[in-house]
């Protein structure tokens, strides 16, 4: 996946009419339900099991850079727009792009000890997306990260959500990833559908990285 | 299993269906905002649905090769919303004569709505036909079970079983609101903070404990009900009910999670038959019933309490039925006999 240089300030690359959008290109990323058999406990296992869940199959995904920032413009289809728990049963969407922090960082797991991985997580009830750690499954370090930004709107059936990052590493949370111009790395996504009472490791997600280079 | 558990026993023969012990909880864990609804102490009429409402039927724990079941995760119309009421209209707007007090339901968004369900909603109802009808109350809190199923569901090991006493804790800062541990508990005893995104129930008291003061519910309840203590402190009552006697079985053994609150079931009078005549064979609570709640275990727990109750009548000693009555109430919960009135305290933080 390409991420192109833009001269466009930050305040428009966080809006998804601006015309940036309308002429980055479009990557098709296929998404699939995490694997049963590698939910953490028993309890989720059995209580999904023929309980399906992660049914977003697909994904729209601009990126684009300033040189100062980096966004990332996602497009998927959810009917139902769920934004705050308005019951003690329910759950909220969300989203996430996933970076491994060294190269062989598993990205099923999300990490493992010693290879971490860092995840930038919107949730449709926060107000500004989460800077979160990880090394594996249920060690997630969640962190604010004034860095962080995002604009999100649900329109004809489609949550259009741009997340993006200053590329500043100063006063970054621990375990953050370095992007640069010209630098290359790796990601990939997550959906949760909080209709479907997804949390945690119930989710569609892509199940390999993709490779990931900013344009100089 | 821990090092040593701490457990309780609940007599259902003394329960008067008081609520105090949910109101001390209530004043001491629950009164900030996001815990509006939660009782992590309850008392429920039986027969009844319970809190949630048909929390039997809810699922959760384990099958008998020790398999996690599923659950469904309540919500809060299930568990009883905390109503408002129509304060404004009698008390500031000159309807004092003509409007009366009602409970409003909450999630019907300002419209003046009675609400159809609340915690112990059924209270006293109770099951059986005149001259046979008949209730017992049956108070619930987390069973701190030896093997936790909402421990064993949690994915991020945000709940622990203490070592040194056996009681559960979900640790808040670990807690995600994920709520698979309100799914996969059987007894249905947590509740989600909406306001802090957490889950919760009752500590056990924990911070009294470490000064040697009894849980709230205990000290207390008026019916000397609740006896409290280590389950391998042979001197204590949990010990003698539970081991000696083995009168104080659990709620439903068949969750499989081996809960730590044991219940001396209720005896009931005798029926009366079509002739208006009592009749001693059949008990008034059909044993099925019990058996469904208790297990097998319930008719031997009946049959010693029937006997030993009629040695005290007949003027003989018994160390069961003095456990019971409790003489002294401090006994009951030994060895957490500090009075919280007599500690020092720190200073209010202002
Ligand atoms: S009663 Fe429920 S919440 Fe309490 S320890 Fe047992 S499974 Fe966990
Ligand atoms: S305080 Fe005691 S008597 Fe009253 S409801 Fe609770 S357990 Fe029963």
């Amino acid at each position: 996946m390409r991420v192109g240089r833009v001269d466009t300030r930050d305040e428009e690359l966080l809006s998804p009419e601006s015309t940036a959008w309308q002429e980055a290109a479009v990557n098709e990323v296929v998404l699939s339900p995490t694997p049963l058999e590698l939910q953490p406990t028993d309890y989720i296992r059995v209580s999904r099991n023929g309980r399906p869940y992660g049914a977003v199959s697909s994904m729209r995904v601009s990126a684009l850079h300033n040189g100062d920032s980096v966004f990332f413009h996602l497009v998927w289809q959810d009917d139902s727009e769920d934004r705050a728990i308005k019951d003690i049963n329910q759950f909220v969407d969300g989203a996430a792009v996933m970076f491994p922090i060294v190269e062989d960082a598993p990205l099923i797991g999300m990490g493992i000890q010693g290879k971490p991985v860092n995840v930038w997580m919107w949730r449709a009830d926060w107000e500004r997306p989460k800077n979160v750690a990880a090394e594996g499954m249920g060690t997630t370090q969640r962190r604010d990260d004034p860095a962080l930004s995002s604009a999100v709107r649900h329109a004809d059936g489609n949550w259009d959500l741009i997340v993006g990052r200053s590329l500043e590493e100063r006063d970054a949370p621990p375990g953050t990833i370095a992007l640069a111009p010209g630098a290359a790395s790796k990601i990939g996504f997550a959906v949760w559908q909080g209709s479907e009472q997804e949390r945690a490791g119930l989710k569609a997600f892509s199940p390999a990285w993709q490779d990931l280079e900013l344009d100089a | 299993m821990t090092e040593r558990q701490l457990a309780f026993v609940f007599d259902l023969n003394k329960c008067l269906g008081c609520q105090t012990c949910t109101i001390s909880c209530k004043t001491l864990w629950t009164d900030q905002p996001g815990m509006e609804y939660m009782w992590w102490n309850i008392v429920n009429t039986m027969p009844g649905r319970g809190t949630p409402r048909d929390r039997d039927q809810m699922g959760g724990g384990f099958d008998a090769e020790g398999r996690a079941q599923a659950g469904v995760l309540p919500s809060a119309k299930d568990f009883g919303e905390a109503w408002d009421f129509n304060y404004d209209e009698v008390f500031y707007e000159g309807k004092g004569q003509s409007a009366h007090l009602h409970p409003r339901s909450p999630s019907a968004n300002g419209k003046d709505e009675a609400p159809e369900w609340g915690p112990n909603w059924d209270e006293d109802q109770g099951a059986g036909d005149y001259p046979n009808s008949y209730y017992f109350y049956l108070p619930t809190i987390c069973m701190h079970c030896t093997d936790p199923a909402c421990l064993a569901a949690c994915p991020r090991q945000a709940i622990s079983k203490r070592e040194e006493d056996g009681i559960v804790l979900i640790d808040e800062d670990r807690c995600d609101g994920y709520r698979f541990c309100m799914e996969a508990c059987p007894y249905k005893r947590i509740y989600f903070n909406p306001d802090r995104f957490i889950s919760q129930k009752c500590v056990m008291c924990f911070a009294r404990l470490e000064q040697g003061v009894a849980p709230a519910c205990v000290r207390q309840c008026p019916g000397r009900v609740r006896h409290f203590g280590y389950l391998d402190d042979e001197e204590s009552d949990i010990f003698k009910l539970v081991k000696t006697w083995k009168v104080a079985i659990p709620l439903h053994p068949e969750f499989g999670t081996q809960p730590n609150v044991y219940y001396v079931p209720p005896l009931a009078p005798p029926r009366f038959d079509e002739n208006g005549e009592i009749d001693e064979e059949n008990p008034r609570i059909p044993m099925d019933y019990l058996r469904s709640l208790f297990g097998p275990a319930v008719d031997q727990s009946l049959a010693t309490l029937k006997l030993e109750m009629e040695k005290t009548r007949q003027g003989e000693k018994s160390e069961l039925t003095d456990i019971l009555i409790a003489y002294k109430w401090q006994n009951m919960f030994i060895p957490f006999v500090e009075d919280p009135g007599e500690l020092s305290r720190p200073a209010p933080k202002s």
